[in-house]
């Protein structure tokens, strides 16, 4: 990005606060009209916040901001999709894993009746 | 007498039985050293996937969302709130508009229309500030950022470890119960338990190592080609959280100046020593709250969002394995956005009531 919206928004800020400062610097000699003073404070702290709110629409109206937004969604659908089939890889254990204890079973009946014939042979 | 094995054939010459499996005492202690060979080889090339700073990396990014999205309602509520101060002070007239009327959803898709108290006439929903859209504007960037760092966990998820680890187990378990019911068919197979040591570990191992060599490869394919995204993405999210920021403190300066004008004035020496207190606390409070909004800064947490994410696609890019200083601006983003999260939902009081007691 060219210019930095945030940064021109926080140095516009730091001017306002100078007049700030020097109407709080006017509130406290004798005989000042507090009230206005606060009045005008207030107005210039609501100036600031509203730099502020300029900025952000400024910097989520660019062009970078809305591709920036694709690229990223696009990368996070990809990576959903990499992520389900890594875990596919697990459950393809899991499945191996019911064969063999399938197979294990299997084994198991035929060793008992392997030791059957053999005490019969006796 | 040791048994003496033709490997080839798999006969076993001291007892005449088969060993079915073909392994033998020389070729069993060959496969278990090859076994444990092979695992200390695949642990030792296995890539380091970065689990626990993306999982830390996905903490910050949801910690900052959530300040959003308090921070949002925290400023909504405030404008609902000055709305309802000005309406008393002028006795302003009153409506209720049509949407108030209708209970369910119409159109495609269906929607509710709204229903507030607004001024007279109504002339359909009140319509938000500019504060208001400029932070609904935000939304696609946080959803966007909250989404790849969802993902990214999702990569290097340890709930896919776990099940990971247990279905390994759950197939070393497996042939090892296959290995006994091979013995009880042929009671002269060598023990199964060596083979199973070594058939295991080099399983689990060249699984993890195969999961994890994917894992790599999809991080590094993935994370520094958003780098730059991440970072213009960040301008927005920090624009929005400053708005926040500013917003908050606008009305916690106006809460903090009208708590102080009772004593700031020059008749405050006839207060009573009771309502000094009062008035002291109150703007203590005010005071309390202010410092605390103030002192979070979000610059600093997106920058510390953008560079925890730029450290970790140089460690990526470059395989460097250096995880010590990708974790700790990790953990220095986490904390930061921690400390957002919590300064943000502490901010102005929530609306009065009109009518409700203060």
């Amino acid at each position: 990005m060219a210019i930095d919206l945030n940064a021109v928004a926080t140095a516009a800020i730091a001017d306002i606060q100078t007049a700030i400062n020097n109407l709080n610097a006017v509130r406290r000699q004798n005989g000042a009209d507090v009230a206005g003073i606060l009045v005008k404070i207030e107005a210039l702290e609501q100036k600031q916040a509203d730099l502020r709110t300029l900025a952000l629409q400024s910097v989520e109206n660019s062009p970078e901001n809305q591709a920036a937004v694709k690229v990223v969604n696009a990368a996070a659908t990809s990576l959903k999709s990499e992520a389900a089939n890594i875990t596919t890889v697990a459950n393809a254990l899991i499945t191996a894993q019911q064969v063999i204890g399938d197979a294990a079973d299997l084994f198991s009946a035929l060793g008992k009746f392997s030791q059957t014939r053999r005490q019969e042979r006796r | 007498m040791h048994a003496t094995l033709n490997s080839r054939t798999g006969t076993s010459l001291d007892n005449g039985h088969t060993d079915v499996l073909g392994w033998g005492r020389g070729l069993k202690n060959s496969i278990r050293v090859t076994g444990i060979s092979t695992a200390i080889f695949l642990a030792a090339c296995s890539p380091y996937v970065y689990n626990q700073e993306i999982e830390a990396f996905n903490g910050g990014v949801n910690a900052i969302a959530a300040s959003y999205d308090t921070g949002r309602k925290s400023v909504s509520d405030t404008i609902a709130q000055q709305q309802q101060q000005a309406f008393v002070a002028r006795r302003v007239k009153l409506d209720l508009p049509d949407g108030c009327d209708q209970v369910d959803p119409t159109g495609s898709p269906p929607k509710l229309p709204g229903c507030a108290v607004v001024k007279f006439p109504a002339t359909g929903s009140p319509a938000p500030t500019s504060v208001e859209i400029a932070l609904a504007s935000a939304a696609p960037a946080f959803d966007a950022l909250k989404n790849y760092a969802g993902a990214l966990s999702a990569v290097t998820n340890a709930a896919d470890d776990a099940q990971l680890r247990s279905a390994t187990q759950g197939l070393i378990s497996s042939v090892d119960g296959l290995s006994a019911a091979v013995a009880s068919v042929a009671p002269g197979a060598s023990s199964p338990q060596s083979k199973i040591n070594a058939a295991g570990s080099v399983l689990g191992q060249a699984v993890a190592f195969y999961l994890d060599s994917k894992r790599y490869e999809v991080l590094r394919n993935a994370v520094p080609a958003i780098d730059s995204s991440i970072a213009t993405l960040g301008e927005t999210v920090k624009a929005a959280l400053l708005t926040i920021r500013a917003q908050q403190l606008l009305e916690l300066q106006r809460e903090m100046h009208a708590a102080a004008a009772p004593l700031q004035s020059p008749t405050v020496g006839k207060l009573s020593a009771a309502e000094y207190q009062n008035d002291l606390s109150v703007l203590q409070s005010k005071v309390a709250a202010f410092n605390q909004i103030r002192s979070v800064d979000p610059q600093a947490t997106v920058a510390a969002l953008v560079d925890a994410h730029h450290k970790l696609a140089q460690a990526l890019q470059d395989d460097a394995r250096q995880a010590q200083p990708v974790y700790a601006t990790m953990i220095a983003f986490l904390n930061s956005a921690a400390q957002l999260q919590s300064a943000f939902a502490s901010g102005p009081a929530a609306p009065k009531l009109a009518g409700a007691k203060p």
